[in-house]
């Protein structure tokens, strides 16, 4: 039986952990979960080291009580701002006298193809296999044993900002706890919500947080797009405190009980309490929504734009998935649809058992995804080394460690 | 060698055509006109020197609001475009924006023309908002192309004029009074640039008005009559929507202002006009004056506002120094979102939101998407912010 897993999501709002234990035939039992508020962080950045760490620590310390499972090592949600992703190629010539395509070539061939010249600043988060191609025309599975002359992989790699990243990781880590593997929240959310059947058909999932969105493009079951833009929940809670004068503790209320993404609505005053010397202020419920609507808007349209210079349109069958706690905004998905022109539906967490029913809800995608995604690496090999583009993660863990 | 020898007034598109149309209407002297459509049968009955029909795009039927079918059905025409632009110094490209046919040829047009070294002023409109999202970004997308290749781009929104418009008017009146009042406002433009000036208004004053491409230009024209003329016209003026409700003035750095009056025009009227305006703008504010006499205007005064907006081109962040100003509230007469004509960057440095102080910046195209986004679009609330 393998060990339990430990998920740890650094969000902005909240740091939620869970414990799950992975079984033989591939499912994920839960064994405990928690989720404390989150301190020192803006925008999926840490700004305050101390705070954040101790926020870190008593959620851990909680899920450890829940789960009755001491927890030594933790797989760590990414989410940072800017993250990007560029495609590579990577190409070897098969120079046996058969042309037989070996394992070790195919070894070669995924070096090549990771490979990547990026700006000293940037990160490789992933390096994600899209498709082998043979003699720059038949697309393969597995290219082993095949004959060929030459042997072309195609790759996805998603790239952040290594400060950014960085300071997350060692804000976990002073916990202190061992952070064992990384992943991005984007790609964690679309493994938590996503069936093959939609992989195929091609699929969008935006996980709206309240730090920032993160995106994530499936077509073809290959990855095609993955990213995250700065704009999230808190962003939508600034508006609302500046634009009806409230303090942004009684933004984010008025957001979560009455938020609406529609901007036509009927004029309607309802009052919000201050938690101030000021007491009780009347807005207009229909500015809220304007105010709402505005800041959504522009930022699916940023979304669009992304769509637009990929010319995706045609593929995205199976529309787009929400996640995050902005999927609960009344009225997102009619937005989604309007501005993206694409089905749109809101994701709900599969393929996880003994998932607490406060834990079923949107904004545990990213963390429930983590749990998925480390179950179905490799077990035999430790995860981080398993995985692409990892070996600036063990450089960093020693730095840590140290 | 007169200017409107030189200078071709170009319909784009069904909207666009609509609008020179009324333009023309009761002009003494004529200018070359272009219409330019995808389908056949828009032509009928305009009175323009040339028709020009563009082919390929689903067999003379329409647009189907296809810009990419017709932006390249317009590329493959290039060639075709350019001799219609070649023989003049200026052209004026009219179009509705948000369509297919006038977003879609409009900035290929303007491409050519400024190519060829042919001085290029866009006149457009944007949609109102009840027309929907997918016309908005159809029609931004057109505007933003259209800012880097026109010299001058003088924007109208239609939702703003509707402002004007009391409820109550039948749909068909309504849409004809938003197009005659941007066709007037067009008339009065062409009389001030083309006619036989006292104060001569000219096509180096528009150039001038706009240091750099991309900077927004807007255009608000009045007709006014009686004794009281002056001041009536001042008023409607001052409390255009196309003005912001004189918000926009208060701010502008380059105004041209010019008046078509009858023989029975005085100094002290054209002396009493523009102090008013003169009082309303910033200090350091660049005035410029026209005047044109016309019979035909006896008893009448024509008003003609253009004001370069204070913001740079839109790729590039806002100064910080641009003073917020207050507008009276308006009545809400649309939905409850509004868009504004152009960007309004009204707020102060300190407005940067200081929970996103110490984070990296997120910016789109230059500009800080940290700001409060109905505050970059100049959404008005119910209770005004501030």
């Amino acid at each position: 039986m393998p060990a339990p897993i430990a998920a740890i999501d650094v969000g902005t709002h909240r740091v939620r952990v869970l414990v799950g234990e992975p079984h033989e035939d591939g499912g994920i039992v839960v064994l405990g979960s928690a989720e404390q508020p989150s301190q020192g962080l803006r925008k999926s950045c840490v700004l305050d080291l101390e705070p954040a760490v101790a926020a870190c620590r008593a959620a851990l310390e909680a899920a450890e009580h829940d789960s009755q499972v001491d927890i030594h090592q933790v797989h760590l949600v990414l989410s940072p701002p800017g993250v990007e992703c560029i495609s590579s190629k990577g190409t070897v010539h098969i120079t046996h006298r058969d042309r037989e395509v070996q394992p070790d070539d195919v070894e070669r061939v995924r070096e090549v193809a990771r490979a990547a010249n990026l700006p000293p600043d940037r990160e490789v988060i992933h390096s994600i296999h899209q498709c082998y191609v043979l003699d720059r025309r038949a697309e393969v599975v597995n290219p082993t044993g095949m004959q060929a002359s030459q042997l072309d992989q195609h790759m996805l790699l998603i790239h952040g900002d290594r400060t950014l990243i960085e300071n997350l990781v060692n804000a976990v880590s002073n916990v202190p706890v061992d952070v064992a593997d990384c992943a991005f929240g984007g790609l964690c959310a679309a493994m938590a919500v996503l069936t093959a059947e939609q992989k195929r058909g091609g699929v969008l999932v935006l996980d709206l947080g309240a730090g920032g969105t993160r995106y994530v493009l499936y077509a073809h079951q290959k990855l095609l797009l993955a990213g995250s833009i700065g704009i999230g929940g808190d962003h939508v809670t600034n508006d609302l405190s500046v634009g009806l004068r409230i303090p942004s503790a009684a933004a984010e209320t008025l957001k979560v009980r009455c938020g609406c993404a529609r901007p036509d609505g009927r004029d309607q005053v309802v009052s919000v309490s201050t938690q101030s010397p000021l007491g009780e202020r009347t807005v207009n419920l229909r500015d809220a929504h304007v105010i709402i609507h505005a800041r959504l808007e522009e930022l699916l349209q940023l979304i669009r734009n992304k769509l637009d210079e990929l010319n995706v349109h045609g593929v995205l069958g199976s529309g787009v998935v929400l996640t995050g706690g902005s999927a609960q905004m009344k009225g997102i998905q009619e937005l989604v649809e309007n501005v993206l022109d694409l089905p749109c539906s809101i994701g709900s967490i599969v393929g996880l058992a003994g998932l607490p029913d406060r834990f079923a809800s949107t904004s545990y995608a990213t963390v429930a995804g983590m749990l998925k995604y480390v179950a179905m690496a490799d077990p035999g090999l430790s995860h981080a080394a398993s995985r692409a583009g990892f070996r600036w993660f063990w450089r960093l863990r020693r730095k840590v460690r140290s | 060698m007169s200017p409107s020898t030189h200078v071709a007034w170009f319909g784009v598109g069904h909207a666009g055509i609509y609008m020179l149309r009324t333009m023309l209407a009761g002009l003494p002297d004529r200018p070359d006109t272009v219409a330019i459509h995808v389908r056949d049968d828009t032509f009928e009955g305009l009175p323009a020197t040339r028709h020009y029909h563009l082919r390929g795009v689903y067999e003379g039927l329409g647009s189907a609001g296809d810009v990419a079918t017709v932006r390249a059905a317009a590329r493959a025409a290039r060639a075709e475009l350019a001799d219609l632009v070649r023989d003049y110094r200026a052209v004026f490209i009219i179009a509705g924006l948000g369509g297919g046919t006038g977003s879609g040829i409009s900035p290929v047009l303007a491409e050519v023309a400024r190519e060829l070294g042919v001085f290029t002023v866009g006149i457009v409109t944007l949609p109102f908002f009840a027309e929907g999202t997918r016309k908005r970004q159809i029609a931004n997308e057109a505007r933003a192309a259209l800012a880097q290749t026109c010299d001058v781009l003088i924007e109208l929104s239609h939702q703003r004029i509707m402002e004007r418009i009391p409820d109550g008017t039948p749909l068909a009146m309504a849409f004809d009074l938003v197009g005659s009042t941007v066709g007037r406002s067009l008339h009065l433009l062409w009389r001030l640039l083309s006619g036989h000036g006292i104060l001569v208004l000219d096509l180096a004053d528009l150039r001038r008005l706009v240091p750099q491409t991309g900077t927004p230009v807007s255009l608000a024209a009045v007709e006014a009559q009686g004794s009281d003329r002056v001041s009536s016209a001042v008023r409607e003026l001052f409390s255009s929507p196309l003005l912001d409700h004189g918000a926009m003035l208060s701010k502008a750095p380059a105004v041209l202002l010019g008046m078509v009056g009858g023989e029975d025009l005085t100094l002290r009227e054209l002396n009493e006009l523009s102090m008013a305006v003169a009082d309303q703008l910033p200090v350091e504010s660049d005035l410029t004056l026209g005047a044109v006499i016309d019979p035909a205007f006896a008893d009448r005064l024509g008003v003609v506002l253009l004001i370069a907006e204070s913001t740079p081109p839109l790729a590039t962040p806002p100064p910080a120094e641009v003073a917020p100003a207050q507008e009276p509230a308006a009545v809400a007469s649309g939905p409850g979102e509004r868009k504004p004509l152009q960007p309004e960057f009204e707020w102060m440095e300190e407005e940067k939101p200081r929970i996103f102080q110490a984070t990296p910046t997120t910016s789109y195209q230059g500009v800080d998407l940290d700001i409060p986004t109905f505050l970059r679009r100049g959404i008005r609330l119910s209770r005004p912010y501030r």
